[in-house]
């Protein structure tokens, strides 16, 4: 017998709580690491997540999935976390809250202020990124899942999560292009000047 | 689509970037990397441009570190999401008795206490109880089978002793006391290992079809038929080869390292050092020896608190001694004992900590 996605949704529609509960603590730690970094703000990004599955858990009865439910999951958190930026309208203040938070985690060491720039750039570069391309790159950065993983969460093939992975690269490195000669630079000046 | 691939001012030529990205995170073929290989040799520009995507995956892989929720944090969110759903208001919700019954047979972490009392009783009948509890037990399996079915990565992990093992392909794996490895489940057609934490040994089954690829963190250790140690902690790795030869990579370097050489890497400095070394002292957790060739006292020392999880002191005034013997099999009593003979030096020892000193 194959268990699918489909399978797993039919059962969940029976209110099981007990496989809810294998399902909500099986993507809890990645989706909230996801809204996390496209928010930055802990409390708010559990809030998104705990909505995400509400809405799932009250609607599971006329629930559609086209995919999977990963992919649900991950676009749910990803929109909502959208809206959220642009219905609190924090928006503006963005960019200077990262860098203010990126600030902080920097104990003052040398090269990571240095650093933070490129972070802060990198951070908004993936933040930009298209939805499913986000994605797939947050599953394999930061959940270091492989490229059959991700398809196989996602219900997609291996061909889209390299073209997804390939696009992701690209427009990361377009983004920070004017950026990374500069990066070399300091470092080399850090190291020339290192007592 | 595919055209602006060629058009961007600083993109590659003739190659995509999807391939550079399967090659710069190990999921390439060994065709691909051939294909990938020429292509970076073949201008310095493409290195360049590949250097780049390095960098910007490298620099990537920190960034919120720290937004990792605790398992006690998920299983506190799963608790609020309960109490959530279980509102008085809410008419639908509660487990019928087939199911509470079923569910603590399944559940895995009996230390959790349900609310039962939310639970009504229901006069269905007994086939139906049935059916709930197989589809309970069926949809739990399901899950597990899901989460698992994506050919899980195999991860070797020793604990309080060195550890040695067999990878799929012949090649021996010695891994030093809390370290960690992982590869991949289909290992014989893609050799590649990721080094989580700690201190490995390497040798190698020879096969040049399929290049065997040792990964840390930060860095990418390319075996050409060889065995060698990889020493991976507190931000610095070491590296010695004790035979054939390796290609080292990270973002910025590409080195080779030889026989007797060790290089050393420190995470978020862009210089590394190779040296020449003929000290042996490092194969301890593999031979069971320490082998002290003009070895200093600091140095044994620091060997010694590693592999017998004992603090030593050594006084600054001793910290020039150096030792020429072989401990073999021995007890970190003999041991001491033998230092403190040769050197006529006193020792004492107190809760855990054990002090060489004049």
């Amino acid at each position: 017998m194959e268990f699918t996605d489909a399978t797993i949704i039919q059962l969940l529609k029976r209110r099981d709580e007990t496989g809810f509960e294998q399902v909500f603590k099986f993507y809890f730690k990645n989706l909230y690491r996801y809204a996390l970094t496209i928010i930055q703000d802990h409390d708010q990004a559990e809030d998104i997540v705990q909505n995400v599955f509400y809405k799932l858990w009250d609607k599971m009865d006329s629930l559609n999935l086209p995919d999977s439910l990963a992919a649900y999951l991950y676009r749910a958190v990803y929109n909502e976390s959208l809206n959220h930026l642009k219905h609190k309208k924090v928006k503006l203040t963005y960019q200077t809250h990262i860098t203010r938070s990126m600030k902080d985690q920097t104990d003052g060491a040398h090269r990571k202020v240095m650093f933070s720039e490129l972070e802060r750039r990198l951070q908004t570069a993936i933040n930009e990124l298209p939805e499913q391309c986000r994605t797939i790159f947050q599953m394999s950065r930061f959940e270091e899942l492989r490229y059959l993983d991700i398809a196989h969460r996602l219900g997609i093939s291996v061909k889209t999560v390299e073209n997804q992975m390939g696009k992701a690269l690209k427009l990361l490195r377009m983004r920070l292009i004017d950026y990374l000669p500069l990066l070399v630079l300091l470092l080399l000046n850090f190291l020339n000047h290192r007592p | 689509m595919n055209k602006d691939l060629h058009t961007d001012p600083g993109g590659p030529q003739g190659i995509y970037e999807d391939l550079l990205v399967k090659y710069l995170l190990g999921e390439t073929s060994p065709d691909d990397n051939a294909r990938v290989e020429t292509w970076l040799a073949a201008d310095p520009a493409n290195r360049h441009f590949y250097n780049h995507f390095q960098l910007i995956w490298r620099e990537s892989r920190h960034l919120n570190d720290n937004f990792n929720a605790s398992d006690e944090q998920t299983d506190a969110a799963w608790q609020k999401f309960q109490q959530k759903i279980h509102r008085p208001d809410r008419t639908r919700g509660p487990l019928s008795e087939g199911q509470i019954s079923n569910l603590q047979a399944v559940r895995s972490d009996p230390g959790q206490i349900h609310d039962h009392t939310r639970a009504v009783p229901t006069s269905r009948p007994i086939w139906a109880k049935v059916a709930a509890a197989v589809l309970l037990v069926a949809s739990i399996t399901g899950i597990i089978y899901l989460t698992r079915n994506a050919a899980p990565d195999k991860l070797v992990a020793s604990t309080t002793a060195p550890l040695t093992d067999t990878l799929p392909d012949g090649s021996l794996i010695t891994l030093n006391k809390r370290s960690d490895i992982r590869y991949p489940a289909n290992f014989k057609q893609q050799r590649t290992v990721h080094l989580l934490k700690g201190e490995a040994f390497f040798k190698i089954a020879p096969n040049k079809e399929k290049p065997f690829k040792v990964y840390t963190d930060n860095i990418t250790i390319t075996v050409l038929g060889t065995s060698f140690n990889v020493r991976n902690k507190e931000n610095t790795t070491e590296i010695i080869v004790e035979s054939g030869l390796i290609r080292v990579t990270d973002s910025l370097h590409d080195v080779l390292v030889h026989p007797s050489e060790k290089l050393i890497l420190h995470r978020g400095d862009t210089s590394l050092t190779k040296e020449g070394t003929t000290s042996r002292l490092y194969q301890y957790y593999r031979t069971k020896e320490f082998v002290c060739d003009n070895t200093p006292l600091p140095q044994l020392a620091a060997s010694l608190e590693e592999a017998y999880d004992v603090k030593i002191v050594v006084d600054p005034s001793l910290r020039h001694l150096r030792i020429n013997t072989v401990f073999s099999n021995q007890s970190l009593d003999q041991i001491i004992n033998i230092i403190k003979e040769t050197f006529g030096i006193n020792v004492e020892r107190s809760d855990g900590q054990i002090t060489l000193q004049p």
